[in-house]
């Protein structure tokens, strides 16, 4: 009861997000806002990597709302690469537009992935899932984003 | 007279020129260990360790990615250094494109003392300059696990670099100025563990961790007085962080959070070690037993900022 009470608030909380990624207008800043928005998914998976590991016991409610948060966030940013937004402290490469329909997949393949491991049911393709969320990450930072600090 | 004196003179010139150019032939002589090593039955599963703990296989992988062994050292893929674009070799047994007509000596040559089988310079590019600090038996145990590899047929490629052949005995020159000041992984200290020390050699010697994370000197050789504090990428684009105070900064919580972030990388959350330069370093750290990862972390978390 108290779990599928979780899982409606999860929803709707990610409905809103998602919501209010979409209609939200341009930011003044798109380099800091994406900045911002990766940061939140660094951040969320790194709470979920805490229960993979066992840290926090596996909670599918929690799983499930922190997976969507990464998913808005995702569909956020994918928003936030206008033209001509990447000057300093921009760290995205010029692929990013001169290949953007390959970007575009490949954001979406990332939100795909985040939405697969909202809907993982047990601990097992729980991590298998966020493993495979993961290298979406990977993937994407290794074709449209500057390899080291800049 | 006057004639005779120039002839002289000219005389002298040719002979201090000659003594000169003697003097950085034998000064740039190469310098091989010598047959035959102690005896000893190689343990290849140790190799393995060591061949992840290197990461040897992120410099010598294929050119192609699709490549039907791809997932094997074959070598080929270019690797860009301010001085020219090198392409690593093939670290599989074949016989003709790898390393299988290889004693163990030829073997411990290139990775100890930086020289090929016939005797010529590598360049620094391979980084002997770390691996000079491994154990024999180290060594020995890494052939062995790259001698259990299926053997793949893939040539070399030369590296493309102005003046080749001169470079190439030149860098006699440059072992014997900057090679030597290359420091050995710091020896261990009462205080410390096993683990530590460990840690330090894994990290120093075997996973030349400051090939990248050291700035260059004037000789472009790993600075010892700033070791680990990062600085420019040796690629020539953005920047490699320091792995100092790694945990005062608040970058991790303790060694502990450290040898998560080297296990797992971006797929915890740990930002910028799966991707980049470290991507394919981390991929190789992940195999390894979470006892060397701590070691790892223990080490770099004990290096003052």
């Amino acid at each position: 009861m108290n779990r599928k009470r979780m899982l409606v608030l999860a929803a709707t909380a990610a409905c809103l997000a998602f919501g209010a990624g979409l209609w939200a207008a341009p930011p003044a800043d798109p380099v800091a806002a994406r900045h911002e928005a990766m940061e939140e998914i660094g951040a969320t998976m790194k709470t979920l990597g805490g229960m993979a590991r066992g840290q926090t016991p596996y909670d599918a409610a929690v799983v499930a709302a922190k997976a969507s948060a990464i998913k808005a966030h995702l569909e956020a940013a994918a928003r936030l690469f206008p033209p001509g937004s990447d000057r300093p402290p921009s760290e995205a490469k010029p692929e990013v537009w001169t290949d953007k329909a390959g970007f575009d997949k490949s954001m979406k393949d990332s939100a795909t992935a985040a939405a697969a491991l909202a809907a993982s049911r047990d601990a097992a393709s729980f991590k298998a899932a966020l493993g495979a969320l993961g290298q979406t990450c990977k993937s994407c930072h290794d074709r449209y984003r500057h390899p080291d600090e800049h | 007279m006057t004639r005779r004196r120039i002839h002289i003179g000219l005389g002298l010139a040719a002979a201090s020129l000659a003594g000169v150019a003697a003097g950085l032939w034998l000064a740039s002589t190469p310098d091989p260990l010598v047959a035959p090593l102690p005896e000893r039955s190689p343990d290849p599963a140790n190799g393995r360790v060591l061949y992840h703990a290197g990461s040897c296989g992120a410099c010598h992988r294929a050119a192609d990615a699709a490549h039907p062994h791809a997932d094997l050292p074959i070598g080929g893929a270019p690797f860009p250094t301010p001085l020219g674009t090198f392409y690593p070799g093939n670290l599989t047994p074949d016989l003709e494109t790898g390393l299988g007509a290889w004693s163990e000596t030829d073997f411990a040559n290139a990775m100890l003392r930086g020289l090929s089988p016939d005797g010529r310079h590598y360049f620094p590019a391979f980084p002997y300059t770390s691996f000079r600090h491994m154990s024999l038996a180290d060594v020995s145990d890494l052939r062995a696990f790259l001698m259990s590899l299926p053997a793949v047929r893939s040539p070399a490629r030369p590296p493309s670099l102005p003046l080749l052949g001169m470079a190439r005995r030149g860098v006699g020159l440059w072992k014997r100025l900057a090679g030597e000041g290359i420091t050995p992984p710091p020896e261990r200290e009462p205080s410390s563990g096993a683990s530590w020390s460990r840690g330090a050699y894994l990290t120093h010697t075997v996973g030349h961790c400051g090939e990248c994370h050291t700035p260059r000197d004037g000789l472009m050789a790993m600075d010892p007085a700033r070791l680990f504090v990062g600085g420019p990428h040796p690629a020539g684009d953005g920047k490699v962080p320091g792995l100092r105070g790694l945990i005062g900064s608040g970058r991790y919580t303790d060694a502990a959070d450290l040898a998560t972030a080297l296990q797992y990388g971006e797929t915890y959350g740990y930002d910028r070690l799966s991707s980049g330069g470290m991507g394919r370093i981390q991929e190789n750290l992940a195999k390894l037993p979470h006892a060397d990862l701590q070691a790892i972390a223990e080490y770099l978390a004990s290096l003052e900022p």
